[in-house]
């Protein structure tokens, strides 16, 4: 039985959409003609995506220099603070929290909008989840962890509201900090469920929870409330994965990594083949989809799209 | 003695357009456009640099920024034997991320992973430099492990190749050498096994050696922990996320000096140097009788740049004013 496939988010950005950039800080464009340059890189990764025979598309994200800072830098209450790096030679903008968060309109719709009908089968929408938001950025302005993510989650639940009326029937929420504290794993259950409950009846809740730690937190991270939850894997070999699989609510899908996004090397297709077979022992064949681990965005597109060529002809 | 202190890592990248020269660089690596030999280089300009900034915020103790640090635990896996590099795991709950060790066989040292880092660093002469390492134990029990290994045998080895390095470290004129230590604050249980790992790592630093056992992210407040089974000249104390650290002062154990951690190195929120001072002054005869390093309680690179200039900065001036006011000389 062949499998379904789909993405986490990112595509590597072309050259012409980093000289758009830096033009556009530099004041040397205007942001319309920056609009239509990141719409052009989008049309590209959905061919890319179409092409390789993705079944689930995204927008390759050409408008976000990272998951977390293009959407918060456009909610009132957060400034940028400066570079921080996460991990190897990657770096992030870090947003400040410095007053109550709020939002002046949808911030990924019109994207969306564009995408869905630039496409030619179903485009998941990518929003970053108010946990990881936080977690994220330096709160100066909230009294309590609780009471940040509870005011990102009214903005979060605002924006996918407004993307399911615009016709997403997939959203994702990217919580890739979902398991750095255990404790606070209620206080997150809690606010997707809020999060999610417009979309009740109109469109699936995705959660992407990152390089979450399994072998700790899997089994709680199983059941946070969603129709399907995606993680990463692929990176250390599926530790903890029969726990978190032994987890799963019966009525869960679920998209495990089978290819590592953050290895340039390029995993054959006999690879990845026996990486599925070893998920297919563990998770029901109609309810697993075959995800990369993560997001192409720092990957060379010739190594993303013979990463994704080989998880494709596996899967199928 | 009072000193003002850097923890261990400094923010690699800032806003200004050199300071972006090492982030460039290693996406022009990426894209086949720099070698590897470039970005080496940039990073040794970075690291100068950044041993050269912590100087001119005046801070007595520096240390190199830890910049060349791919993680602060896979960066030791290129001069080992028996580890690899496993998946990504999150440094405690920090938004940094590394790869995770994994133990493969007997964990042996076959080459020098910061003795070079250590010697360019004293070439920029700081007043005075800071070997990091990490915590032996700390690393073993985040490592990966076949199933039923021992984690204590493999904490036990990694002690053994970082007293090899700590050894040519002194050799190479080091005589400030931190150990990394943070399990500590959530495994008292293990208290012995650190002192028994830190303890070979200190002896190695050399007779006369200051040696910091750092502890962050909690604190040492189980009255089960035996204060003074710890080796070092002196005790790293997160005062910022162990507020429970505060008694812990008065249970030192005479003679032991302290580096105490006030400036939150996690937060970009301001913090003055009188702010700190006014949280010390209940333990002035306390610090007073020994060795005290003042600064922030981690490290620097989970904030921008010029915050982590700022964080340095308070903990001169409070330096200068714990100086002037309780009449301390450093």
């Amino acid at each position: 039985m062949a499998l379904l496939t789909t993405t986490i988010g990112s595509f590597p950005k072309p050259p012409a959409l980093h000289e758009a950039r830096r033009r556009f800080a530099e004041g040397g464009i205007e942001a319309g003609a920056l609009f239509e340059v990141e719409n052009e890189a989008t049309v590209r990764a959905l061919r890319f995506q179409e092409d390789l025979g993705l079944d689930l598309l995204v927008d390759g994200e050409m408008d976000r220099a990272d998951p977390i800072t293009t959407f918060a830098e456009r909610l009132s209450g957060v400034e940028i603070a400066g570079w921080v790096r996460v991990y190897g030679d990657r770096y992030v903008r870090k947003p400040r929290i410095v007053g109550p968060v709020g939002r002046a309109g949808a911030s990924t719709v019109e994207r969306f909008r564009f995408a869905r009908g630039a496409a030619s089968r179903d485009v998941k929408a990518v929003v970053p989840g108010p946990y990881s938001l936080l977690d994220g950025s330096y709160d100066e302005h909230y009294a309590s962890r609780r009471a940040a993510c509870a005011a990102l989650a009214e903005v979060v639940r605002d924006e996918v509201r407004d993307l399911a009326a615009a016709g997403a029937t997939d959203i994702q929420i990217d919580e890739p900090a979902a398991g750095a504290r255990t404790d606070e794993l209620p206080m997150l259950a809690e606010l997707l469920a809020h999060v999610g409950e417009p979309l009740r009846g109109r469109a699936r809740l995705w959660v992407y929870l990152g390089y979450a730690d399994l072998e700790g937190a899997g089994a709680a991270l199983a059941k946070l409330p969603a129709d399907g939850v995606l993680v990463a894997a692929a990176h250390c070999d599926y530790a903890g994965i029969e726990g978190f699989a032994r987890a799963l609510p019966s009525d869960r899908f679920v998209g495990v990594g089978v290819i590592d996004t953050l290895r340039a090397s390029v995993e054959s297709e006999e690879e990845v083949r026996a990486r599925i077979a070893r998920l297919r022992e563990l998770i029901p064949s109609d309810r697993l989809w075959v995800v990369p681990d993560g997001g192409f965005r720092a990957l060379r597109p010739d190594a993303a799209r013979a990463k994704l060529s080989a998880m494709v002809r596996a899967a199928k | 003695m009072i000193r003002s202190a850097s923890h261990s890592s400094y923010p690699r990248i800032g806003d200004g357009e050199w300071d972006q020269q090492l982030r460039r660089t290693a996406r022009e690596r990426d894209r086949g456009l720099a070698t590897d030999a470039d970005f080496r280089a940039v990073e040794d300009e970075v690291a100068s640099l950044v041993v050269a900034e912590q100087s001119r915020a005046f801070v007595d103790i520096v240390t190199d920024g830890l910049v060349r640090w791919s993680g602060p635990f896979s960066h030791f896996a290129r001069g080992w034997d028996g580890v690899a590099l496993d998946g990504l795991s999150r440094w405690f709950e920090t938004g940094l991320y590394d790869r995770r060790i994994a133990v493969t066989g007997p964990v042996k040292r076959c080459e020098a992973v910061v003795v070079r880092d250590a010697k360019l660093a004293l070439d920029v002469r700081p007043k005075h430099y800071k070997a990091v390492l990490p915590g032996p134990v700390t690393l073993a029990f985040s490592a990966r492990v076949a199933d039923g290994a021992d984690r204590a045998a493999v904490a036990e080895e990694v002690a053994a190749a970082l007293a090899a390095e700590a050894l040519e470290l002194a050799a190479a004129g080091v005589k400030i050498v931190q150990l990394d230590e943070p399990i500590l604050c959530r495994r008292a249980d293990l208290a012995d096994l650190v002192a028994r790992c830190a303890a070979k790592v200190f002896e190695a630093a050399g007779e006369g050696a200051t040696t910091i056992l750092s502890t962050y992210f909690g604190d040492l407040s189980d009255p089960a922990l035996d204060l003074a089974a710890l080796p070092g000249t002196h005790l790293g104390l997160d005062m910022v996320h162990g507020a429970a650290n505060w008694p812990v002062l008065v249970r030192l154990p005479e003679g032991r000096g302290v580096h105490l951690g006030l400036f939150d190195a996690r937060t970009v929120r301001p913090e003055t140097a009188e702010e700190a001072f006014e949280r010390i002054v209940p333990y002035r005869e306390i610090l007073l009788a020994r060795d005290v390093m003042v600064g922030p309680q981690c490290g620097l690179e989970l904030i921008p740049r010029d915050h982590a200039f700022d964080k340095l900065l308070q903990a001169r001036y409070l330096k200068e004013k714990l100086e002037r006011e309780w009449r301390w000389h450093s």
